[in-house]
């Protein structure tokens, strides 16, 4: 069942999400991608970040986005040394996506990369998953620095998605958090 | 990354032992001796009666209609492998190419990921002749996954289009570069997959593209040199009379588009230069009429696909089949099958010259699920098929919310080439069923940036699959249809032996009896057979050639994998 937090939170997104059809019909306006806190949840017994990423949720880029944002427009932080669960899934209908952490490096590659974790990526890096199909993977965050989440499939990186991956050695708990998106 | 288990190796090796081509074992160094019979202009011109293949759709009518009968009806079932061809790519990619066969050479191109190649291979001796690799610049603009459908040739020479834009000309005994030419800027999207097209002393290609707003075009270069000789936009800019249209409230068959022409009117000088980021590539290989020597084209989708908020009118020559002079580029008439498009429903599919009761037509299959048939002298509409695919809220325009419609953005019929058996005077359609939403999404257009205004999303539950429908151009019914498990992607071929051969994305390759449907033979090949395949004669034998190796924007298993097929040989 639906805590009502997440109900709130449901609501306040819808209520975002009807302005920016509004904004629409007076003039064209492109949608500001809102943040869900609801897609990562933190447990501090087994300092585990489980984290919800989607890509194409939306139709920013050409729906070639994670949760709705491009060019690291969104910043997932882990304190150092928690286990990163990564929950996937592809809701682009058009095209295969994957996802995989690289070391945050330019320009973005056009190809996949190693992983800058070990086991830090969904099968089929570089087919992608097919729509709607689901993959997870589990990492320890064991090196501090910033990284990059990355499909994996030939050109969606360098087109854009892509959002950041933040180890902390100060921070005490995971958070989400919109960040200026920059190539 | 190989999608290969592996057991397939030695059934393959196998079968190539036991039933080798023609000629193998004449003895070594044919590989460096082998004749490359050089195509003629005569050659192509007839190609119709060829027992080669000659060019993308066998011959400039494009109807992948081959005259070979030896494989027919009562001995198909006994087809067999007699070759396995693997192309060693260092990467797997959608594998879409149409092998070019020519005096027992074959000619074909890898999926361009990351580098264009085109292999020959001598089929008498099974031996790589040479291999060509166009190192690409780095291309992140391939809407819909790399790839390449192969090359044209004549005079000597093989002609390429390049992921990052280029056509090359190659020498076909050696494959040594001749010339390059930059076609279009990659870092904008102009990208190129499509076979090109020779006629006379110009080689024909255009571009894809209009999913990064694009301005599309039909372009004709100099087969000797390279040089630019006609370049005809796909969009009509202000002063070449307007890409508005007669702003047309229904398709030219009468069905309801749903538009806001007064909006749209309203809007049309605050998108006044929309046109010049307006879309409508040339995806695949024109038709050639020699006798008028005009060139049929089918133009895909406007940009941004989805918004037509920001595109007002009706977005000529998007979505059509276009008539151009193929000397000087001189637009002829154009059939646009869906004005003002917001559903991707392209005009993809290359278009097809056929005589019905003694006119000369061209067939489409459209995006749309629709078959249409055009006046080839007018470009007026002789019928609208039957739809080959369900259809569901057509037309309906898409919404913040999500739009429900049949056929998906897919299609209908994709890319992929239809056949027709003159002689039946059947068209035989590969079709898509893939339910989606479709949402809007409002973006400007950022240079090199993935444009669709829009979301498909998948609806999950919803089942996915395909068919294979022969259609009579006649009378526009569906003469028989055969569902298939997947989404059809990749093409069909018709032979006069009274088949009909195309392939699945789930590795199974196929024969039907091209006036019944029924399935008379079938082969797995362990990956996606997702090209369109190609029947040539060698030696006194005729076999059929076909790609498997899957796709990579429908999931279907990967592979590098080119079958030849015959009849067992004799021992």
């Amino acid at each position: 069942m639906e805590s009502p937090q997440a109900a709130w939170r449901a609501a306040v997104l819808l209520a975002l999400s009807s302005l920016g059809a509004a904004g629409r019909a007076a003039a064209q306006t492109v949608p500001v991608p809102v943040v869900d806190p609801a897609r990562l949840k933190a447990d501090t017994a087994t300092r585990t970040a489980e984290f919800e990423l989607i890509a194409g949720l939306t139709g920013l880029n050409g729906a070639l986005n994670f949760n709705g944002f491009r060019d690291g427009g969104l910043t997932l932080t882990v304190p150092k040394a928690w286990t990163v669960a990564v929950h996937f899934r592809n809701h682009d209908g058009m095209l295969p996506h994957s996802a995989e952490v690289i070391a945050d490096v330019r320009p973005i590659p056009l190809q996949p990369q190693p992983p800058a974790f070990d086991r830090a990526f969904t099968l089929k890096l570089a087919e992608g998953l097919p729509p709607e199909a689901t993959d997870d993977f589990r990492f320890i965050a064991n090196r501090e620095g910033t990284f990059l989440i990355y499909c994996g499939v030939p050109g969606h990186g360098a087109a854009g998605m892509w959002i950041r991956l933040v180890v902390s050695g100060s921070a005490r708990l995971p958070k989400l958090g919109a960040t200026p998106a920059g190539r | 990354m190989r999608q290969w288990t592996g057991w397939w190796r030695p059934v393959a090796l196998a079968c190539l032992m036991a039933a080798p081509l023609a000629g193998q074992g004449s003895g070594t160094g044919a590989a460096s001796t082998a004749p490359h019979t050089v195509v003629t202009n005569d050659m192509l011109l007839q190609a119709a009666q060829s027992g080669d293949w000659l060019m993308y759709g066998h011959n400039y009518w494009n109807n992948r209609f081959s005259p070979l009968a030896t494989i027919n009806t009562t001995n198909v079932r006994n087809l067999v492998p007699r070759m396995v061809f693997q192309t060693g790519t260092p990467q797997l990619g959608s594998f879409e190419t149409t092998p070019v066969v020519v005096g027992g050479i074959m000619y074909i191109t890898t999926p361009a990921v990351p580098n264009n190649e085109v292999i020959a291979v001598d089929l008498h001796t099974q031996k790589t002749l040479w291999r060509y690799t166009h190192k690409n610049a780095g291309v992140s603009t391939a809407c819909c996954g790399p790839n390449n459908r192969g090359v044209a040739i004549a005079g000597g020479t093989l002609y390429l289009g390049t992921l990052d834009g280029q056509l090359v000309a190659l020498d076909q005994a050696t494959g040594k570069e001749k010339w390059a030419a930059q076609v279009g800027d990659p870092a904008e999207g102009y990208t190129e997959t499509m076979a090109p097209l020779v006629i006379d002393d110009k080689v024909i290609i255009g571009t894809s593209g209009a999913e990064y707003g694009i301005r599309g075009f039909v372009r004709a270069y100099n087969a000797a040199t390279g040089a630019q000789m006609w370049n005809w936009y796909t969009i009509p800019s202000p002063q070449e009379g307007g890409w508005w249209g007669r702003w047309s409230r229904t398709t030219g068959e009468g069905d309801n588009l749903n538009r806001n022409i007064v909006k749209e009117k309203a809007d049309s000088a605050k998108y006044a230069d929309a046109w010049m980021h307006g879309g409508g590539s040339m995806w695949m290989t024109p038709a050639y009429d020699a006798e008028t020597k005009t060139l049929f084209v089918g133009i895909g989708n406007p940009s941004p696909d989805l918004d037509g908020s920001i595109r007002p009118g009706d977005n000529l020559w998007s979505e059509s089949v276009v008539a151009i002079d193929a000397t000087t580029g001189k637009f002829k008439w154009g059939y646009q099958e869906v004005p003002h498009d917001v559903w991707d429903l392209d005009v993809v599919s290359p278009p097809v010259i056929a005589m019905l009761g003694g006119k000369k037509v061209v067939v489409e299959a459209g995006k749309t699920g629709w078959v249409y048939v055009l006046d080839a002298a007018t470009g007026k509409l002789v019928r609208r098929s039957e739809a080959f695919v369900p259809q569901e809220n057509m037309f309906a325009q898409p919404s913040d919310s999500g739009t429900r419609m049949l056929p998906g953005a897919n299609g209908g019929q994709e890319w992929s080439p239809i056949t027709i058996n003159p002689t039946l005077s059947y068209a035989y359609t590969v079709g898509l069923h893939q339910p989606m939403h479709y949402k809007t999404h409002y973006a400007p257009w950022e240079r090199g940036r993935l444009w669709l205004g829009s979301a498909f999303v998948a609806i999950p539950g919803e089942a996915q699959w395909g068919n294979v429908t022969a259609i009579d151009l006649a009378t526009g019914k569906k003469v028989w249809q055969v569902k298939t498990d997947q989404p059809m992607m990749g093409g069909a071929t018709a032979t006069a032996g009274g088949l009909v051969f195309t392939g699945e994305g789930n590795g199974w390759f196929k024969a039907y009896d091209a006036k019944t449907g029924a399935v008379l033979w079938q082969f797995y090949c362990g990956a996606g057979v997702n090209s369109a395949p190609s029947i040539f004669s060698m030696d006194g034998e005729e076999f059929v050639v076909v790609a498997a190796g899957g796709n990579f924007q429908l999931g279907f298993p990967l592979g590098d994998a080119v079958f030849v097929f015959g009849l067992p040989k004799a021992m």
